[in-house]
């Protein structure tokens, strides 16, 4: 195909994308002269340049288009139910007319007739099929009804049109003329298409190259700087080489992000086509439509998402007259809503329908043999739900054209959990059902923890991390029980299953236990489990690399990577293994949680203890602010003006050094800096041993009731809260937060373990 | 030669400049009138302007009143460059200060004859 053709089927396609926008648009406000001019340019442009192509259907098709959106655009005819359907369904006849060119670059046979006699006739002022249109005008009266009695300030549109145009042909006139409405939504749509103006495609297989090789200017990075930390001469330039290999990558990541809205764009029309279909009512509202996401997990999104929200439009919103039995609004809401949460950009597609009955998926799943008897008695409702996710189930009770496609759950999950992503639900009966989408912000690089098992170094991926326990020989021997040949651990008093990774992955047998071990707390897909392994290395971003089949094959690990000293590492996939080592779902881990932010609540803010300097008085910092406890060599500290500074995944930190640590020859080569949060910038702490975490209890002073600032009662004594504020700003923009994800508060319990055992 | 395109089809825009730089032409083009109005007070004038009908932002018909309420660009030839339906608007167009119109689709030949006819590429300069 030549560089024109493709040009031509590219604007082609853009053009009817953004005509199908300002047609749903249109229904709201059929007579918005700027709307109907973009429509018509669209048609127009397709059909001024296919003439040039000799593409004569499409020619065909699109004049007669173009004649109807004259008049429309004109104002000799105004727009209503039944133009807005027939302007739909000549933009999906033209798209597959592009579609066909794309394919196998011929218009395809087809027959456009009808559709061609149809657009005349609607030119004319004549109802193509009269009781078909009377009858959607009334449904639409209906919906347009509440909408008004709901929104308040939403006119009801001038559908009856329609009615009036069968009847006369002097429509226009006849039709009452709506005032311009105040939408707030045009400006905003105008400004989004000027900004797609200045900008420029490119060829996303080129995109792809970029990135990788960022990826791997990335593992170069990270051997540099481990190959430095030993030669100070070469400090500078590796700094350098850090810091622009991570603007570069940020840079790059950019590029590739796109607003959901290309996404969400198309469901105003899939809703009020599957609506109209189903003979329901329903209202959609998209929310945070600017939230970025890479374009290839966009892509990858897309079908999932429409899977979704179909199944919304389709099991979930009930018929009008069941949701008023219900006491509910006859039109349901579907709400897409998208948002940014860390490294993740979580998609919600919520609706207010019937919810889902956890004894239609009970006896569904036994129905269907996908679960026995006795272990359908053993579940939660939590647990329950997520049974939906099997192969081969479908909630539908009968299999509909419009969601029943034989495409079920699973399948969503399965391609949502191939980007990485995770699919959520919540449902409450009679109130309506959430799934929730939770999307890596990107998939190329992602933070991972590098543990190693019999001297192996493996990647764990910090999305499933929750936090490390160290435990000692003594502590391996004791704290670890067993129930017939299942390991347990007691954390915080609740048993959390264990899985051995070396036993998992045959490494051979247990030396007899000398050295004490790690377990990484993990959370896959509601599996809580503890991972068992001997050390731990750093945090690194890691660059995933695909695994060749036969590694595959063994499914314990979802990719492999390059470290920062040049190794190889698998990159182990908590799910897969939770999956492997027979871990059940987790039910009360909401619970947990809940309770535990309960006695918070409750008790007071968590502090961690530290000892600023030997021998001195505990100081306590609040853990919220804490983002991670480094062990780092003095060397690494430098010095801007006095300000003591430390780099840092890229940026300089600055010090705070009360007890004159840095300065005291007699301390050891290695020492403890606690990196926290202050504002929207970071610090680092340093300290001589860390102790604890504790609760703390506000104090008053004696006489008034004004809670003391700076101090707080932790553990019967009264201590000093570090005052992060006070530690000086840096100059310039490093001052800034520190970019990429910082890893959570992950690392803490181990570090303090091992701390306290040193 | 230079000439300017101004059409709101990226189609249109390569179509034209692939066929006029293919014969010489120094061809610039523009997405819409305002465009074509910033490019030619940047780098004009040009010999010719080829300017569609229908655009978004400011159309053909305001562009070319705009270019021919302005002194400067006097010399330059105008070519309309227009559909069928859009026939009505050629007379406006030709009253408003068009020299030509060139109606779509059209080929090579179709762009040379009205090329010559506003006196530009002469005498089989293609």
């Amino acid at each position: 195909m030549d560089e024109l053709t493709r040009e031509f089927l590219i604007e082609s396609q853009e053009g009817l994308d953004r005509m199908e926008r300002c047609l749903t648009e249109l229904e709201e406000r059929p007579q918005d002269g700027e709307l109907l001019a973009d429509i018509f340019r669209s048609v127009h442009t397709i059909k001024g340049t296919t003439g040039f192509l000799g593409y004569s259907r499409l020619e065909k098709l699109s004049h007669a288009g173009e004649n109807l959106l004259g008049m429309l655009r004109d104002g000799k005819l105004v727009a209503n139910e039944e133009i807005i359907s027939t302007l739909l369904q000549l933009l999906d006849d033209l798209r597959a007319i592009l579609q066909s060119i794309e394919n196998d670059n011929s218009e395809g046979q087809g027959d456009d007739h009808a559709m061609i006699e149809r657009l005349h006739a609607l030119q004319h002022g004549e109802a193509v099929a009269v009781a078909e249109s009377v009858e959607l005008v009334e449904s639409v009266e209906i919906a347009a009804e509440t909408k008004t009695k709901k929104a308040g300030k939403r006119r009801a549109p001038a559908r009856s049109n329609s009615a009036e145009a069968a009847g006369s042909e002097a429509a226009p006139e006849a039709a009452p003329k709506p005032a311009a409405e105040p939408v707030a939504g045009v400006p905003q749509q105008r400004a989004q298409v000027s900004a797609a103006d200045s900008t420029l495609r490119v060829d996303i297989t080129l995109l792809n190259q970029m990135m990788n090789l960022v990826g791997e200017l990335v593992l170069t990075r990270n051997q540099i700087l481990q190959a430095t930390n030993t030669d100070v001469a070469f400090a500078p330039l590796s700094r350098r080489l850090d810091m622009v290999t991570s603007d570069l990558r940020e840079a790059v990541m950019k590029v590739r992000m796109q607003p959901v809205s290309h996404v969400f764009s198309k469901f105003p029309r899939l809703v009020r086509d599957l609506a109209q279909q189903l003979d329901k009512q329903i209202h959609l509202e998209l929310e945070g439509q600017e939230t970025e996401l890479d374009k290839s997990l966009l892509e990858a999104i897309k079908d999932p998402l429409t899977h979704l929200v179909r199944n919304s439009c389709d099991h979930g919103i009930e018929m009008p007259a069941a949701r008023e039995a219900a006491g509910k609004n006859p039109a349901g809401t579907l709400r897409l809503r998208a948002y940014q949460e860390g490294s993740h950009v979580l998609i919600e597609v919520a609706d207010d329908g019937g919810g889902i009955r956890v004894e239609k998926i009970r006896d569904k799943a036994l129905e269907r043999k996908l679960i026995t008897q006795e272990k359908v008695a053993q579940l939660s409702e939590r647990e329950l739900l997520q049974l939906i996710f099997l192969p081969g189930f479908s909630t539908a009770a009968a299999v509909t054209n419009v969601s029943g496609r034989g495409v079920g759950m699973d399948v969503v999950r399965n391609n949502v959990e191939k980007i990485g992503g995770k699919v959520e639900i919540e449902s409450r009966p009679g109130k309506g059902t959430t799934l929730r989408l939770r999307i890596p912000l990107t998939l190329a690089i992602v933070p991972a923890l590098i543990v190693s098992s019999r001297s192996q170094s493996f990647a764990l991926p910090q999305g499933a991390l929750f936090e490390l326990v160290h435990l000692t020989p003594e502590e391996r021997r004791t704290q670890i029980e067993w129930l017939e040949n299942a390991p347990l651990y007691r954390l915080r008093g609740k048993l959390l299953p264990l899985v051995y990774l070396s036993r998992m992955l045959e490494q051979g047998e247990d030396p007899e236990v000398e050295a004490g071990c790690y377990i990484a707390v993990l959370n896959a897909d509601g599996r809580r489990y503890g991972l068992v392994i001997d050390g731990l290395a750093d945090p690194e971003e890691i660059v995933v690399k695909p695994l060749s089949s036969a590694l595959k094959e063994i499914g314990l690990f979802s990719g492999a990577t390059l470290m920062g000293n040049g190794e190889m590492a698998l990159i182990l996939d908590p799910a897969a293994i939770a999956v492997r080592a027979e871990i059940g779902l987790s039910e009360e881990e909401e619970e947990e949680q809940d309770q535990a932010s309960a006695a918070l609540a409750s008790e007071g803010e968590e502090f961690l203890l530290v000892e600023t300097g030997e021998g001195t008085a505990q100081a306590a910092l609040p853990l919220s602010e804490v983002l991670r406890i480094e062990r780092i060599e003095r060397g690494r500290v430098e010095h801007i003006g006095r300000t003591p500074v430390l780099r840092f995944d890229g940026v300089l930190l600055p010090l705070e050094d009360s007890s004159g640590l840095l300065d005291d020859v007699s301390q050891a080569a290695e020492m403890t800096v606690i990196v926290c949060r202050e504002g929207t910038r970071h610090v680092g702490i340093t300290v001589a041993h860390v102790l604890d975490v504790a609760t703390g209890s506000a104090l008053s002073e004696a006489g008034t009731n004004a809670v003391a600032a700076g101090v707080t009662l932790l553990r019967e004594r009264v201590t000093e809260v570090v005052n992060l504020s006070r530690i000086p700003v840096l100059p310039g923009p490093a001052a800034g937060p520190i970019p990429g994800p910082i890893p959570g508060p992950i690392a803490i319990t181990a570090e303090l373990e091992a701390e306290a055992c040193r | 030669m230079r000439a300017l395109v101004v059409d709101d089809s990226r189609f249109l825009r390569d179509y034209l400049c692939g066929l006029l730089t293919g014969w010489g032409v120094v061809c610039s083009s523009a997405e819409n009138g305002e465009q074509g109005l910033r490019i030619l007070a940047d780098a004009g004038p040009f010999d010719v302007a080829l300017i569609d009908w229908n655009m978004p932002v400011l159309g053909g018909l305001e562009m070319v009143r705009s270019l021919r309420s302005d002194r400067r660009w006097n010399g330059m030839k105008i070519l309309m460059v227009t559909t069928e339906s859009e026939n009505g608007f050629i007379a406006a167009a030709l009253a408003a200060g068009a020299d030509e119109y060139l109606m779509k689709p059209f080929d090579e030949e179709g762009l040379v004859e009205k090329l010559q006819l506003v006196g530009l590429l002469t005498d089989g300069a293609k």
